[in-house]
């Protein structure tokens, strides 16, 4: 293909990365949002279930247990950093691979899958006046980190064309 | 723009018009003014405050931005630094808030272009200044509007400046740094804060582009927050030379000719014999062209000019008798300066916008007027009974 030079492509170009901007800091900041929830959990309200089984281990035990939480959360938070700081290098006009972008389709469609089945879960949720509450605003903060990381899949994609459209030889 | 060419080359264009060497020097005087006359000069002077043409940066710093505060702001930028180019335009899917905001961008050749040359004519010098004033700036501040608007004159970091010798781009550097002059060397210039809030002082006019605006020889391309993603790019040697042309045009007819003022015509022929040297000038790479621009002017008139000093008709006003001020120098500019304003602020709220705020024609009702705007009536009844 030959190289084109069409201010309406740049024009959309300079568009897609903008968004792709906003759309990191986005997926950072829910990223930081993931991790600190089950802490914040942990120290606010305590499921009573998971209490009671906690007291039964001991000392070393729990600091394992701890551990593994602590793991997750930072490979959690680390992959949406690096998703969300990929996405802003690619907004900025940086050289970016593909890696991110695979990345990003394949957290969407895994947060889609929890997504849905949080939802089908619904009907059979114990509900009370709290729990409503909290079930509606966990859903909807999923619901948005979910629709953040799909729609940074469907622009980086749009500027890896874009891009291409631009500078093919 | 700057002093260099409002003051030095409002001077040579002109006397390229034909205008004598103590009349330009009074039109020159007046166009500088402009960018000084402010609420802190007018409170010196004793003079009135509606006439104030401009705000200092500590005067912005305590400037409201409630209502009143900012089409206060709008008034004064709106009408002597960015004249809004069409208050009629169309913008698709938007607001109307952000339509009336739209429709403040300055541009060159808008009608109110036209309308402030024309409110010049037959007035005098200082009107001839004012006038000369807003013309020029309609071509540098080009893109920016007049009111504090962070989705209008908002720019981001795809900011590139042209350069020459030999041709190549290189990505602006901003930094908040007002004391520091900018470094034109490293491309390192100053703008104002980015702050996210729409109607804060940091997003009036220019400010978030530093001065490259009125810098002469700055070429760049940006984009700019109204534009859509759609690139601007910024030619300010051919535009300034496009500016000094309209200028002589414009003095041309304000000089005595019967021919109405028209859009998009330059006096290119009469500027001709200095065109080399014009644009010599405007293409230095310097902040300040004014020594340039003086000696050219020198060159022109064949006698040596005097620098601009704020002081040089200031006693004057202030002893002046009560009834005797408006006809001094600095009272003549005030009125000047008082009916411009009043003429923009009306056609921004006829356009069915109130970022300028109300505009009542108090000499048709029949009121007396509001404190300032009274001297102004009597002025124009007194023109008309002439």
């Amino acid at each position: 293909m030959i190289p084109v030079a069409d201010p309406t492509l740049e024009k959309e170009l300079r568009r897609q990365q903008s968004t792709l901007r906003s759309l990191g800091s986005g997926v950072i900041a829910f990223g930081l949002w993931a991790a600190l929830k089950p802490l914040l959990i942990m120290l606010l309200a305590p499921d009573e279930d998971v209490g009671a089984s906690l007291a039964t281990l001991t000392v070393p035990e729990l600091l394992l247990a701890l551990l593994i939480v602590a793991v997750f959360m930072m490979i959690v938070m680390s992959f949406r950093l690096w998703l969300g700081l990929s996405a802003r290098a690619e907004g900025l006009g940086k050289r970016k691979g593909s890696l991110y972008m695979i990345a990003a389709y394949i957290a969407f469609a895994v947060q889609t899958v929890l997504f849905l089945l949080a939802l089908l879960y619904l009907p059979n949720h114990d509900f009370t006046e709290e729990s409503i509450l909290d079930m509606f605003a966990s859903l909807v903060v999923e619901g948005t980190s979910m629709c953040i990381t799909g729609e940074l899949a469907f622009a980086a994609r749009k500027v890896k064309r874009l891009k291409k459209r631009l500078g093919e030889v | 723009m700057q002093k260099d060419f409002h003051y030095h080359a409002t001077y040579c264009a002109a006397r390229i018009a034909g205008w004598s060497h103590g009349d330009s020097m009074e039109i020159c005087y007046s166009a500088q003014l402009v960018d000084l006359c402010s609420r802190t000069f007018l409170a010196r002077v004793k003079g009135p405050g509606s006439a104030a043409t401009t705000q200092l940066q500590l005067e912005l710093m305590e400037a409201r931005t409630d209502l009143p505060g900012l089409q206060d702001i709008t008034r004064i930028w709106a009408s002597f630094h960015f004249l809004p180019y069409d208050l009629g335009a169309e913008v698709r899917k938007a607001s109307r808030h952000y339509r009336n905001k739209y429709r403040l961008i300055c541009k060159p050749n808008g009608a109110l272009v036209k309308e402030t040359v024309e409110l010049a004519r037959g007035r005098g010098t200082q009107a001839a200044g004012i006038a000369m004033h807003i013309l020029a700036d309609t071509w540098a501040h080009s893109g920016f509007a007049g009111t504090p608007s962070l989705v209008i004159n908002n720019t981001g970091p795809h900011f590139y400046e042209l350069l020459s010798d030999p041709e190549r781009e290189r990505p602006v550097r901003f930094r908040h740094s007002p004391g520091a002059p900018d470094d034109l060397e490293q491309g390192i210039y100053s703008n104002s804060v980015y702050q996210p809030s729409e109607n804060t002082i940091m997003n009036l006019g220019h400010g978030r582009a530093g001065h490259l605006p009125d810098y002469s020889f700055a070429r760049y391309r940006y984009l700019p927050a109204w534009g859509e993603y759609e690139e601007i790019l910024k030619d300010n040697p051919r535009e300034y030379y496009l500016a000094f042309c309209q200028m002589v045009y414009a003095m041309q007819i304000l000089r005595g000719g019967e021919e109405e003022f028209k859009l998009s015509t330059y006096a290119t022929e009469a500027a001709a014999p200095w065109e080399s040297e014009i644009r010599a000038i405007l293409n230095r790479r310097q902040l300040d062209a004014c020594a340039d621009w003086k000696a050219l002017g020198e060159k022109i008139a064949g006698c040596e000019l005097e620098d601009f000093d704020l002081q040089k008709y200031e006693e004057a006003y202030r002893s002046a008798a009560p009834e005797d001020k408006d006809h001094t120098f600095l009272g003549r500019f005030f009125l000047a300066a008082m009916a411009q304003k009043s003429m923009v602020t009306n056609r921004i709220f006829r356009s069915g916008s109130l970022l300028a705020g109300f505009s009542v024609d108090f000499g048709e009702k029949g009121f007396r007027g509001i404190g300032d705007y009274r001297k102004l009536l009597a002025f124009i009844r007194e023109e008309r009974d002439k």
